[in-house]
């Protein structure tokens, strides 16, 4: 799927410079009456603008992703107490970043809606990585190093001095190249969109607002996300500010691209004088990392901040990518396959099941995700819609699935014996298939199905635990599992509502 | 050994309303640790045996099952009070016939009193002829009289051994017999009773047992009432005087001194729309809280005496579940204050709180509290209808309607219990709502946690400083639980 993606891409730089209108070729007469900006090859502006945002998406998905696995991967319980609060203070700020990255992915599903295409919650397994993408995707623990990763991709445009060449340098020493920005790509598409010659009214479909999601829904009393203001006071900016746009407009969906780059870099916060680029630490990104990249390196031992956690954790070596950064062959009984270098492979009897676990519960989180986006809400107020809302809920619920299983897996071992030290830590590896049945019956029967397997994968957990011995987690977990066992039983039951209902539905021919 | 002092343990005892003649048996609320999210198990516990007519405990028992009525009627919660011995500057001990002998005293050395009120009228009405008030034994009517009135010079405060009020030594059962200045004569409201257990070898320790009443509603006249029942079948028994007191017919003052005065939220009487004025139906109710005095005797003198307080409360109609902020909460910030100490910090205690929270949803028609228009939210007893009555606020749902469909709500609340009983800390610190932002009501303000219930202060409950802090100490530990 890479390569389908990358032949576009290799060539947009380069075919966005030779796009100017006064060189390009006239456009069909089809698109618009007066003369048009040319679309890159096989495009049209629409299809183009839903191609960018696609990849918008696959990277909110892979930051949101890899600052969760930093985030997860913070302790700091054997530095002086002095220094404890701020590397927990660290952890909310990242764990607050993730979460306005959600924001921004569910904004980019919004706008998707808004131009009529599918919801796009895909992202490549790592690793690999191409022009647009700001750094290979690696699940990193909190260093310096993938700090400065970070730092790069959410910088502002004009960001140099000599604490931005050290930083930069760090960052594609690690990345071995260069580390993009992602604010690149919001330009572009805000660019795209922003001009009526290439997304042409018609384009924008207002009447998708209902599908599309709103900070009511998500926002979870979390602060809406509200321009910086040069007010003086500094609030407390570990909590997020949720960007969760609906756009029935070509304003409002310029308006929430160029928020979503206000809160990456801060530009305008930087603009308006309120501080140096990257804005006001509240609001961007960027200052957050950078803030953070400091306190790092003045803490006492930066080796203590982060448990010792594998580098790309996986559950099977054996991988099908578009460009590893590294190869080499594996041989076994089913063939020969590519084998990434930088994964480490999860063998110890317990973390392996419980890394299964995980990954079950993040495809149940995406699906769940997929089934909102494609449920409507309701306008009338007379009705309340609650399959949206349990959908939203049940979404929710795995977040907080998947926090549980990444702090079990962060103090389990990668592998058996005492080879190795490094402690397991989530993989984050995607499902087969992101892809939602039509009807709305089958759609409840996917749920069931995952639910059932969560069932047998907590089974293999917990034989696992009962038969290990030196695991220090058994009893958190051993409790932990009992209780998601009860709250998938329980889940099965409402899943069996949400096909009674369907079935209700289908009986009268209407399909969802 | 030498008895140094008394003490009532405990020193606060709340027990529940109830018709039956007998009082419910003991129960511990334990966790399945099967289901841990299930529903807590009621587990019967060892319970005493008393012989109402000796006094005396026949013997202990564990029930089979834990039964809460015998056929119709409520069983009430009757809690003992013990009596424990001071013996040393940092040690008690239970006072029993034992301890008693070795220091030359009888069981009729110990001698009790018991003052109990239900000040409801009274509170509306600000009038001291409405206060009910019941004792044991009953002290002269002049002396009740001073009570009443509340001139405290003539109150003996911490004698109980004054002369002035009698107390009682004896086994018999002493009702509490709630009589007011404007009652019809010879009518009372029984507010429960009390009896001192007689000790034996078997059950040697020094007790008192409040059996709460039967959870009756009470009822006002303008004429004298007629013998038999009355008419209204929400009543038990008429005894108020219409004519004499201001109760039936009572409306809320809206002079600014009448204002100040008024029960936050206002109106929450039995009442009628009169003239667009709530007007009371002139009931009353057998609820009452009051103090128990013990005192002492011995050849040196009385001890100084003890006292604990008593009260009784409305039936547990969902026993196998605890609200998210009680009673007993408030009490632990007020003793040891809105800070927790950090030897007391756990992720059980964060937890207990989460299930709590947990379990008060369970409870809840969450989509009318949140104002749904589809379910009438918008016109019931709810927080969005109080924003508007009090404020003006818009009225509108306070969540967004299709989240707070009460299963799928329940549904995130156990995925969170889940979370925290693996270890994970609290993430959740900066959607709950400080004691400064009750008032908030903006959308975000009326979205943080919890949600849709009204505090004592009649506008959004918030968890006690103390829980809140301790759910942040939880939180500030690192991130893996360790």
């Amino acid at each position: 799927m890479r390569f389908r993606v990358n032949r576009h891409l290799r060539h947009h730089f380069r075919a966005e410079r030779d796009r100017e209108i006064r060189d390009a070729p006239t456009a069909p007469r089809s698109l618009s009456p007066r003369r048009q900006p040319y679309p890159p090859e096989e495009f049209t502006w629409r299809d183009y603008c839903v191609f960018l945002l696609r990849i918008a998406a696959e990277i909110e998905h892979a930051l949101m992703v890899q600052y969760l696995f930093a985030a997860y991967s913070i302790d700091g319980s054997k530095l002086p107490s002095r220094e404890r609060h701020r590397v927990a203070a660290w952890r909310d700020i990242i764990l607050g970043v993730a979460r306005e990255e959600m924001g921004h992915l569910i904004t980019v599903q919004n706008l998707l809606i808004l131009l009529g295409s599918p919801v796009s919650l895909d992202r490549e397994d790592y690793p690999w990585d191409s022009e647009f993408y700001p750094f290979t995707f690696h699940l990193r623990a909190l260093s310096l190093e993938s700090l400065a990763t970070y730092i790069c991709a959410e910088s502002p445009p004009r960001w140099i001095g000599q604490v931005a060449s050290a930083i930069r340098k760090r960052a594609n020493a690690v990345n071995k190249g260069p580390a993009n920005r992602v604010g690149e790509l919001y330009a572009l598409i805000g660019k795209v969109m922003n001009d009526p010659d290439r997304i042409r009214d018609a384009d924008l479909q207002a009447t998708t607002a209902p599908f599309q999601a709103s900070w009511d829904e998500w926002g979870r009393g979390y602060r809406q996300f509200a321009q910086s203001t040069a007010n003086g006071s500094r609030p407390n900016f570990v909590q997020a500010q949720m960007i969760i746009r609906r756009c029935s407009s070509r304003d409002e969906a310029v308006s929430a691209l160029a928020e979503i780059g206000e809160q990456g870099e801060g530009l305008q916060a930087a603009a308006s004088g309120t501080g140096e680029p990257g804005g006001s630490p509240e609001v961007a990104h960027f200052r957050r990392f950078l803030e953070i990249y400091r306190g790092l390196r003045g803490t006492s031992k930066p080796d203590l901040v982060a448990l010792k956690i594998a580098d790309n954790p996986r559950t099977e070596h054996f991988l099908d990518i578009a460009r590893p950064v590294g190869r080499r062959k594996i041989h076994s009984a089913i063939g020969n396959f590519q084998a990434y270098s930088g994964a480490n492979v999860i063998t110890h009897p317990v973390s392996s099941p419980l890394a299964h676990l995980f990954n079950l519960r993040y495809r149940m989180l995406l699906v769940n995700l997929t089934h909102t986006l494609r449920t409507p809400g309701s306008d009338d107020p007379n009705q309340s819609t609650t399959v949206r809302g349990a959908l939203i809920n049940r979404t929710f619920g795995e977040m907080y699935n998947l926090r549980s299983i990444a702090g079990l897996l962060v103090r389990l071992p990668l592998e058996p014996g005492s080879r190795s030290k490094l402690m397991a830590g989530p993989p984050f590896e995607m499902p087969y298939g992101l892809q939602l049945p039509d009807f709305e019956r089958d759609r409840w029967l996917l749920h069931r199905d995952l639910h059932l397997a969560s069932l047998i994968a907590i089974n293999r957990c917990r034989t696992a635990l009962e038969g290990s011995k030196g695991i220090e987690i058994v009893v958190p977990a051993l409790t932990y599992l009992r209780a998601l066992e009860n709250a998938d039983r329980i889940a099965l039951d409402e899943v069996g509502g949400g096909l009674t209902r369907s079935e209700a539905q289908s009986s009268v021919g209407a399909p969802a | 050994m030498t008895i140094r002092g008394i003490r009532i343990l405990p020193p606060l005892a709340i027990g529940r309303l109830g018709a039956a003649a007998t009082p419910m048996d003991n129960y511990e609320v334990v966790k399945d640790q099967r289901k841990p999210l299930g529903y807590r198990h009621l587990r019967p516990a060892e319970t005493f045996d008393v012989d109402i007519s000796s006094g005396r405990i026949l013997s202990t028992f564990t029930p089979s099952w834990v039964q809460f009525k015998d056929g119709p009627k409520v069983r009430p919660i009757a809690p003992f009070l013990e009596v424990w011995a001071v013996v040393s500057r940092d040690r008690m001990e239970p006072l029993t016939l034992d301890v008693l002998e070795r220091s030359g005293l009888t069981p009729a050395d110990l001698r009790w009193r018991v003052h109990v009120a239900n000040h409801k009228v009274f509170r509306r009405t600000g009038d001291w002829h409405d206060k009910v008030e019941a004792f044991a034994p009953e002290p002269e009517p002049d002396l009740r009289l001073e009570v009443l009135r509340g001139k405290p010079k003539s109150i003996p405060r911490n004698k109980g051994s004054d002369p002035t009020f009698p107390t009682f030594s004896d086994h018999k059962v002493h009702q509490l017999l709630g009589r007011s200045p404007n009652f019809w004569a010879g009518r009372s409201i029984r507010l429960g009773s009390v009896q001192y257990i007689d000790p034996t070898k078997e059950f040697p320790q020094i007790r008192l047992r409040f059996t709460p009443a039967g959870g009756y509603v009470y009822g006002s006249s303008w004429e004298k009432p007629p013998p038999g029942r009355p008419d209204d079948p929400n009543l038990h028994e008429i005894v108020y005087r219409g004519r004499r007191g201001g109760w039936l017919g009572y409306t809320e003052p809206s002079s600014v001194e009448g204002v100040a005065k008024l029960t936050a939220p206002s109106t929450i009487y039995a009442g009628e729309s009169i003239d667009g004025n709530a007007t009371s139906k002139g009931y009353l109710d057998d609820e009452c809280d009051g103090i128990v005095y013990a005192v002492l005797n011995s050849p040196s003198g009385p001890f100084p005496p003890a006292y604990a307080r008593i009260g009784a409360g409305p039936p547990a109609y969902a026993p196998d579940s605890f609200p998210v902020r009680t009673v007993a909460d408030e009490l632990e910030q007020a003793l040891l204050g809105t800070s927790v100490g950090i030897d007391q910090v756990s992720a059980e205690s964060a937890e207990e709180i989460i299930r709590r929270a947990f379990e008060t949803i369970r409870l809840m028609n969450t989509e009318l509290m949140n104002g749904n228009p589809a379910v009438g939210g918008l016109a019931a007893n709810n927080m969005v209808v109080q924003d508007n009555r009090d404020t003006g606020r818009a009225s509108e749902p306070i969540m967004d309607p299709s989240l707070v469909n009460n299963s799928s709500l329940a549904h995130l609340h156990e995925a969170i219990l889940a979370s925290l009983l693996s270890g994970t800390a609290p993430w959740f610190t900066g959607v709950l709502r400080r004691y400064d932002q009750i008032g908030d009501l903006s959308d975000r303000g009326r979205r943080k946690m919890p949600a849709f219930m009204r505090g004592a202060d009649g506008r959004y409950m918030t968890l006690t400083r103390r829980q809140i802090d301790l759910i942040e100490k939880v939180a500030s530990r690192n991130l893996n639980g360790s």
